[in-house]
């Protein structure tokens, strides 16, 4: 039905891993979050302790700052990442989206003056896709951008812009041209520039009690022409390129993998049938994602097109994540466990509804995944 | 030839064998205990059965790849075994079998009626006997109406050196084609949704039936995936997890696909007519042969 | 499997009812909660305990807490399923106060049989809310655990996961003796009473551990009778906690329908789409099974007690089961909102998340369920 071609690490990322190890080791201070999801550390300093190992935008070219590495060597940096609980929040989007976006369809410009800050850590970047009227339904967006003497003005709000308050800029989908039949048509991308732009940024407390997404508001905000991103009008491809990586990573199963560590631990050596039956589920789970998520890295190292993979990949992953903490609680309450495990486990429950609405809702995903089977 | 060369030779030629002559006729008439000779002939005179073993330029990967494709299309033959006793006992014609050694029998040996070999393998430990020209005590099926057959174990019977785990082994094999037959389920879900009409529309169009087919696809891939890194692991320290893997990823996603695609085709899948229950019925008891999901 | 013969209310449950879903409607609105609980909060803020008291004063004055109080110590004298549907009621509305606790400290009162215990009914009555202290430390809910001791007439040791202890007048206090666990009342405002909040995640009540050092206390149920009468009074216990579920459900399901007819999407209110509505009849269907086993259990215990336990596990686990599967798919279906603090839906969330564990998860009771139907052998 839907082939992919196993991709297995090549045996040399193995010293790649173990330096990723000792450089989290030294750097252990920084560790002290509850849990491996990529949304909700922010640390513009361990960012640049990264960017100063190489290890932002590694895949880039070296003239753009990048070390010419592999997407399997990127995603052996960013599961080791993830699975210790860095706080990678501030470079993640930039790294994962903005630069390859740039790469991709950018001015030289843009190239030179972005890409190398981004992979020192120093260059912190959001996106600005939903609005309030358009989750799921990105075409319908309707913040305009019409043109200006030198450049743009534009109107409307953006919305869930994950740390639009502590970064630098924001890939901005906008619509340059009226809805036509074609609803994908007339969107373009802007980059806007969130400290010197006149935007308002109005931070969300999420159901969490933390302050990670915001609401930005643009009122007649000029932006000018050399920050559109690739040609007028083909926004949508450039957006639905973007969400290949936006999806297929381990941050899509790894975002509750604190709670199953805890679990471990917790339950020591002597765990119950049910708790050992359970560990065993999940870790079959983990081993079997981890393998699709690295065929899709493959995938990219190739240069083919993953978008149907990559949403395969966050369903069942986010499936799993959302399913590590409500079946972990039923085997080891929280207050039964380790204090380690209460805070992951407590964290997670509270995260968890998060997992399935980021970057594309479940629902749409699945809609995704039947296109590809031939159904709608 | 490169290996993913002679990979892809073998799915490709396999596959055109088995579509003309893995029918739904020859299913149920295996089903009533006739051996499907043609189709058998067919893959050993191109030498399909001999995957795996010494000296075809073939491994033992290429030996699970083959199983998941009998998978995919409900093959009634004991691929597995015979392609396992052949890599284990050097390669014969004919048909063979492999069984577990209980009580002074062979217990669950897939059409040991027919075999010419059976290798009797023990649930734990390391001891493996050769059996030439075997008899059966019993003739039994399993839940999908495969022979497995009870056979007798000689007094003093030959022994093997095997150069894998034999139980870990099997069990990947019925992961492996447990994970072809899941794909053919899902495209029998598939062609099944955008075929039949309700409510003036094919069923495809409704979205509780697309995002049923997507969550039994979007399994059936991560079952396929656990299943085939297995295959392909090469070091022996990590094959016994890896395989506990693939089966415990196997066995999660038979129960949300087989559920899935029954219900998609309503009563439908439930007919004994439909070719669905050749599937799903060998899903059911392959992932109760050499452990379960919890074992 | 146990039927209840009396399934529905009296003209007086009933009437008790409409009286407490008018008076929680006009005066508890989420908009007012929100700005109750939620409004300043940061995760740093120093846990307090958030309600209104003036409220608080008008239910007890209205007889509420009283509801299953004898009619002989001054209370209205209704069955359970009267405190039932009032805790439905309360939990349509996420009410933050020590109504629940009460509730349950009034059924134990009820099975104490003492002077003492008579008093503190009439107390109630008055207008006193109770609290149990009645867990230790490992969280069990066996009716003998206990981490307090008693002697001389006085408490030492902590009880764990007290619920609303910060709003109550008086505990009860379940303590061990050289003769076996006894029952006693303490005011928690002296100084041999320490309340230590505990944090939770619930922003619509409070929790505590409570510290005895020599604390002095009235003896409401003799050393070696304490563990049978919590035993007693357990399944209505469990009625009533899985009631509070109910009520959340019920809000999260019409808040998320509501929501779902307004909201539009791909040029469709997103209740058109077949994996938003079918969910939510999965949702109405849970909170509905909950329900009829909430009251199912609440009769049990006023007309069969034999069946009560039975059904009071079957209600709290389906009502554990639903309360995680309502607060989920009301978030997901609010999307990006439903996950925002301004959006009510998350006190709901939370709340469902603490009764959940409250007394005993899901995987508990159908474990105690198991060991009823076929034997504790089995």
């Amino acid at each position: 039905m839907l082939e992919l071609d196993l991709t297995f690490l090549p045996a040399d990322t193995e010293s790649l891993r173990t330096r990723v190890r000792q450089f989290l080791a030294h750097n252990a201070e920084f560790l002290a979050a509850p849990n491996s999801d990529f949304a909700t550390n922010h640390d513009a300093a361990f960012s640049r302790r990264l960017g100063g190992a190489g290890w932002i935008g590694m895949t880039w070219p070296r003239d753009y700052g990048g070390q010419n590495a592999t997407y399997l060597e990127r995603y052996v940096v960013t599961e080791e990442l993830l699975a210790a609980g860095a706080p990678v929040g501030a470079h993640w989007i930039a790294d994962r989206q903005t630069g390859p976006l740039l790469l991709n369809y950018g001015s030289e410009s843009q190239r030179t003056s972005y890409l190398p800050a981004i992979a020192r850590g120093e260059l912190f970047c959001s996106i600005g896709m939903s609005e309030p009227d358009s989750g799921s339904d990105l075409a319908s967006i309707r913040t305009t951008a019409t043109p200006a003497a030198g450049g743009y003005r534009v109107n409307g709000t953006k919305l869930w812009t994950t740390y639009a308050h502590r970064n630098h800029l924001m890939i901005c989908l906008v619509r340059t041209e009226p809805p036509a039949k074609n609803r994908h048509a007339g969107l373009s991308q802007l980059i806007v520039d969130l400290r010197t732009d006149d935007v308002q940024v109005r931070p969300i407390k999420n159901m969490a009690g933390k302050e990670e997404f915001n609401e930005v508001v643009f009122t007649d905000t000029f932006v000018p022409d050399d920050r559109l991103v690739g040609a007028p009008g083909n926004g949508w491809d450039q957006v639905t390129s973007e969400l290949a990586y936006e999806r297929s990573g381990p941050e899509r199963f790894l975002s509750s993998f604190q709670v199953f560590t805890e679990l471990v631990r917790a339950c020591g050596p002597q765990p119950t049938q049910s708790q050992a039956v359970l560990m065993g589920r999940i870790a079959a789970q983990l081993l079997s994602l981890r393998r699709l998520s690295i065929s899709v890295a493959g995938m990219l190292e190739q240069g083919k097109d993953v978008a149907l993979e990559a949403a395969l990949v966050k369903e069942l992953g986010n499936t799993l994540e959302e399913a590590i903490p409500e079946l972990a609680r039923l085997v080891l309450p929280a207050d039964a466990g380790t204090p380690g495990y209460a805070r992951a486990l407590t964290d997670a429950i509270l995260q968890s509804p998060s997992f399935t609405l980021r970057g594309g809702t479940k629902e749409i995903l699945r809609g995704v995944i039947a296109r590809g089977l031939g159904l709608r | 030839m490169s290996e993913a060369a002679v990979h892809s030779q073998i799915i490709e030629t396999g596959e055109k064998i088995l579509a003309d002559l893995a029918t739904k006729q020859s299913l149920e008439a295996a089903e009533l205990g006739s051996f499907p000779d043609g189709l058998w002939q067919a893959l050993e005179s191109s030498g399909f059965t001999e995957i795996g073993s010494a000296d075809t330029g073939t491994r033992l990967s290429d030996a699970f790849a083959f199983t998941e494709l009998c998978g995919r299309f409900a093959a009634p033959i004991p691929i597995a075994e015979t392609l396992l006793v052949n890599r284990w006992a050097g390669a014969e014609p004919g048909v063979h079998s492999i069984g577990l050694i209980r009580d002074n029998s062979v217990h669950q040996v897939p059409w040991g009626r027919t075999a010419k070999r059976v290798i009797g393998i023990e649930a734990s430990g390391n001891r493996a006997v050769l059996i030439h020209t075997p008899t059966v005590v019993e003739e039994h099926s399993n839940l999908a109406g495969e022979p497995r057959d009870r056979v007798s174990l000689p007094e003093q019977p030959e022994r093997l050196e095997l150069p894998e785990p034999a139980f870990a082994t099997l069990a990947l094999a019925r992961a492996a084609a447990s994970a072809g037959a899941l794909n053919a389920i899902v495209a029998l879900g598939v062609r099944y949704a955008t075929e039949r009409a309700q409510f003036g529309r094919p069923l495809a169009g409704f979205q509780a039936i697309q995002h049923t087919l997507a969550v039994a696809a979007a399994e059936t891939l991560a079952a396929t995936t656990a299943v085939r890194a297995a295959a392909q692991q090469s070091d022996p320290a990590r094959f016994d997890a890896e395989v506990a893997a693939a089966r415990s990823r196997v066995g999660q996603a038979i129960r949300t696909v087989s559920d899935a695609v029954h219900q998609v085709h309503g009563a439908l899948g439930f007919t004994h007519e439909h070719i669905l229950h050749h599937f799903t019925r060998r899903t059911w008891a392959w992932r109760d042969e050499y452990g379960n999901e919890l074992s | 499997m146990p039927q209840s013969n009396n399934f529905g209310f009296g003209d007086d449950e009933a009437m008790l009812r409409d009286a407490a879903r008018k008076f929680f409607q006009a005066n508890c609105p989420p908009d007012r909660l929100h700005a109750q609980v939620a409004h300043d909060y940061s995760i740093d803020r120093p846990i307090e305990c958030i309600w209104d008291q003036a409220l608080w004063r008008q239910i007890t004055e209205l007889g509420w807490t009283a509801a299953c109080v004898p009619e002989a110590a001054g209370g209205i004298g209704m069955p359970v399923v009267a405190a039932v549907a009032l805790a439905e009621e309360a939990g349509k509305v996420a009410f933050p106060s020590p109504l629940i606790a009460t509730l349950c400290s009034t059924m134990v009162l009820r099975e104490c049989s003492s002077d003492a215990a008579t008093t503190a009914l009439g107390a109630v009555a008055g207008g006193q809310a109770l609290s149990l202290a009645m867990t230790n430390r490992a969280g069990s809910w066996d009716a003998d655990a206990t981490d307090v001791d008693a002697t001389g007439g006085t408490l030492n040791g902590t009880a764990y996961f007290v619920q609303d202890a910060g709003k109550a007048d008086r505990l009860l206090v379940k303590a061990r003796t050289a003769n076996g666990v006894g029952l006693y009342l303490v005011d928690p405002s002296i100084e041999q009473v320490t309340i230590v909040p505990d944090g939770i995640v619930d922003l619509t009540r409070d929790q505590a551990h409570v510290q005895f050092a020599h604390a002095p206390a009235i003896e409401l149920a003799a050393p070696g009778t304490g563990a049978a009468i919590v035993e007693r009074a357990m399944p209505a216990i469990l009625a009533i906690v899985s009631a509070d579920m109910v009520g959340a459900g019920e809000w999260l399901l019409q808040t998320t329908a509501e929501y779902a007819k307004t909201r539009t999407q791909f040029d469709r209110t997103i209740g058109f789409f077949q994996a938003v509505k079918h969910p939510l009849v999965n949702v109405m269907i849970d909170v509905d099974r909950a329900k009829s086993l909430a009251y199912a259990a609440a009769c049990a215990v006023d007309e069969e007690p034999d069946n009560a336990w039975m059904l009071a596990r079957m209600a709290k686990a389906a009502a554990s089961d639903m309360a995680a599967f309502s607060a989920n798919r009301a978030v997901q279906f609010h999307g990006g909102i439903g996950f925002t603090w301004e959006c009510y839906v998350h006190l709901f969330f939370k709340r469902q998340m603490h009764n959940q564990t409250l007394y005993g998860d899901a995987v508990y009771h159908r474990a105690k369920l198991a060991d009823l139907l076929m034997g504790a052998a089995a």
